[in-house]
């Protein structure tokens, strides 16, 4: 699936919510099917973290 | 609860992290502006503070998880505490960029339920490590108890308290009280000096490093301490000396200089980008760097030779750090790990995902060469134009692969397709003659030497080829060998990049001048008297050397290749497309030959055969 709204012409909408607002006491109340869905996105997104590395052969890794 | 929504999208009461097209649009060509990096910055806010929760809810199911420490609960009061006095001081914690590599490190090892690095506890239990560093920097009265790695208890951002423990892993206590903070165990205490950045007894501060040219200022932190700073797993503290923090301070500032000349445009952006570097020890003729997704704001570099290839290096793992943040909020591809790539920047082959980091990356360090490629001022800048025909031709290569692959999304092609809009120009930009014959040379190099390693020939026509060579038979009857083939995950052999680091070591000359190729050629790893001969022209002798190595190990792959190139050079070129062309083929029916005769075939004898009927 698709993680983002496929109208070009408006603007790319993330599955992300935004917490700007929110104090950490009330971050820790929320709940809610879209505040669960939101957990399990940002939960399945550290499962393959994207990572790079070059520059460098196997032996010279920086990592 | 619900959320007030603002002007964002509601859904369910929440509101949703949105991204313009037009900032999108920016970012892909380039051109992205440090309000559109503040976005994304938002946005990893957002998502890390989703992933403390679902940390804390894992981790209160279990309590013992927290081992000798508090619970969670202690630490989230005290985060909100923090950000009831200094809303900044959460912040900042927040966007630490090992926060972010500590949340996912740490929900991996829990989703998977094992054991990471250091006993669980001690991972999940760095949460009071991030609550008492954001307590000393909102200057609360706290009393909290963190992890003690090895004797050292980091507060991030802020420095490590050094304290004897009689185990790798244990527990020290923190104080903070009208401003001054102990760190102590049964056994010793330190006070934190006023100045945190600075060294005091017990204490290694974290340095921060400002640098201004003109307006434009870019302020790091160099992290040699915090554990989760690494891309895979926490790393102990690998503490700079003085001198070597002079020498990066030097480095950066002379780098950030040329950035802000060269590319004014971008210059606020990657100050908004970057703002932390994980130091790592200088490896001679390589430039290795890396970077994570989860840490949005940093990047790990060893030690550069210059400030060149450093303000390079910035740029490259800058645009690493934005595509990083986007991916976080916008799918450009399916999940595709196949390795099926070829890129001129990895030895070994790519999954769509690398090829499209790297692309873009390239992209930025291109973009850097060809400015300073064009500032040129009374002497034209050979390395840097060389840089600049090099990247600009390899990218885009790849780009050309990677822009019809119906893996990514319609997102996706936007965005390669943005690339395209400012490489595409550039790759009609004149360079000079005798450059573009070298980054032709470097190219091809690392090319065949990819096939030779990870391109397995079809076993039946290299039986029919090896059979037709032994029966004498002017060509084979059929053999089909123009067929892309995936590669494999397993190298047929090693590689050296020595070749290409003596031709950049020509590079760097004048022209007629090769003063420093003569006097350093020697003290490139795996350089050969045949890489030297063939850096310096001298083809000839190159094509006998690169025989004499294959007399000796007829399977070397950068031998084979390099008899290739020779023989370019030479103007032999059946002999030399074959090898170019279809390194692993001509190895493999050679192999094929050797098992089957004592007569084994002059290596160009076999390649020009080949090449006479291939293209």
């Amino acid at each position: 699936m698709d993680s983002f709204s496929a109208d070009m012409e408006s603007d790319a909408e993330s599955e992300l919510i935004d917490l700007g607002a929110v104090s950490m006491t009330a971050l820790r109340e929320l709940s809610g099917t879209v505040f669960r869905q939101a957990l399990r996105h940002v939960m399945q997104q550290t499962v393959h973290p994207q990572v790079t590395a070059g520059g460098g052969s196997e032996a010279e890794r920086v990592d | 609860m619900p959320v007030p929504t603002e002007d964002h999208t509601a859904s369910d009461g929440f509101a949703l992290h949105r991204l313009s097209w037009a900032d999108f649009d920016d970012l892909a060509r380039g051109v992205g502006r440090a309000g559109a990096v503040l976005r994304l910055r938002r946005a990893e806010r957002s998502r890390r503070l989703l992933l403390l929760r679902a940390l804390v809810e894992e981790t209160t199911k279990i309590p013992e998880l927290f081992g000798p420490l508090p619970s969670s609960d202690e630490a989230w009061e005290l985060l909100a505490r923090v950000q009831e006095k200094s809303p900044s001081a959460l912040d900042l914690m927040l966007a630490h960029p090992y926060t972010g590599t500590w949340a996912g490190y740490t929900m991996r090892l829990l989703s998977d339920r094992i054991t990471g690095v250091c006993p669980m506890w001690m991972h999940v239990g760095h949460l009071h490590a991030l609550a008492a560093a954001a307590a000393i920097h909102a200057g609360l009265d706290f009393h909290t108890h963190i992890p003690l790695w090895n004797g050292g208890a980091m507060l991030p951002t802020l420095g490590l308290a050094q304290l004897a423990a009689d185990s790798p892993w244990s527990v020290a206590e923190v104080h903070g009280q009208r401003g001054q903070v102990e760190v102590g165990n049964e056994a010793a205490s330190v006070h934190l000096p006023p100045d945190l950045a600075e060294d005091a007894a017990g204490w290694w501060g974290i340095q921060r490093l400002t640098m201004r040219a003109g307006e434009h200022v870019l302020s790091v932190r160099l992290d040699d301490l915090d554990p989760y700073r690494g891309l895979y797993e926490p790393v102990l503290p690998q503490r700079l000396g003085p001198v070597e923090v002079d020498a990066w301070s030097a480095l950066l500032d002379q780098a950030w200089r040329l950035i802000v000349h060269h590319l004014p445009d971008i210059a606020e952006a990657i100050s908004a980008g970057i703002d932390s570097l994980v130091p790592r020890p200088a490896v001679p003729f390589r430039m290795p760097s890396a970077s994570t997704g989860e840490a949005f704001g940093s990047a790990i570099i060893a030690r550069p030779p210059d400030a060149a290839s450093l303000a390079a290096t910035l740029v490259h793992e800058f645009h690493h750090i934005g595509l990083g943040g986007l991916l976080h909020l916008i799918r450009l591809h399916n999940e595709d790990p196949r390795e099926r790539f070829y890129t001129p920047w990895r030895d070994d082959p790519r999954p769509i995902g690398g090829v499209l980091q790297g692309v873009y990356a390239f992209f930025g360090v291109t973009e850097f060469w060809r400015a300073f490629a064009r500032a040129g001022t009374r002497t034209p800048n050979r390395r840097a134009a060389f840089e600049f025909a090099h990247w600009r031709d390899q990218t885009w290569r790849v780009l050309g692969v990677l822009r019809d692959d119906p893996v990514l999304t319609p997102a996706g092609r936007r965005f390669v397709g943005g690339i395209a809009q400012r490489l595409g120009p550039w790759q009609d930009e004149p360079v000079p003659a005798e450059l573009r014959t070298l980054v032709a040379a470097v190219g091809a190099d690392h090319y065949a030497g990819w096939r030779i390693r990870y391109l397995r020939p079809p076993l039946e026509a290299v039986a029919d080829l090896a059979a037709a060579w032994l029966a004498g038979r002017a060509r084979p009857v059929a053999t089909q060998l123009d067929i892309d083939r995936t590669p494999t995950p397993v190298p047929d052999g090693s590689w050296s990049p020595a070749r290409a680091d003596l031709i950049r070591l020509s590079v760097a000359d004048p022209p007629n001048d090769r003063n420093v190729l003569f006097r350093t050629w020697s003290t490139v790893p795996g350089a050969t008297a045949a890489d030297f001969a063939y850096a310096t022209g001298r083809f000839t002798d190159a094509a006998r050397g690169y025989r004499a190595e294959l007399a000796v190990d007829a399977d070397r792959p950068a031998a084979w290749v390099g008899l290739g190139l020779a023989l370019s050079g030479l103007g032999v070129k059946p002999a030399a497309r074959a090898l170019l062309r279809y390194p692993e083929v001509v190895r493999a029916v050679h192999r094929t030959i050797r098992t089957r005769t004592r007569t084994v075939p002059a290596p160009e004898d076999l390649a020009a055969w080949i090449g006479r009927f291939t293209y």
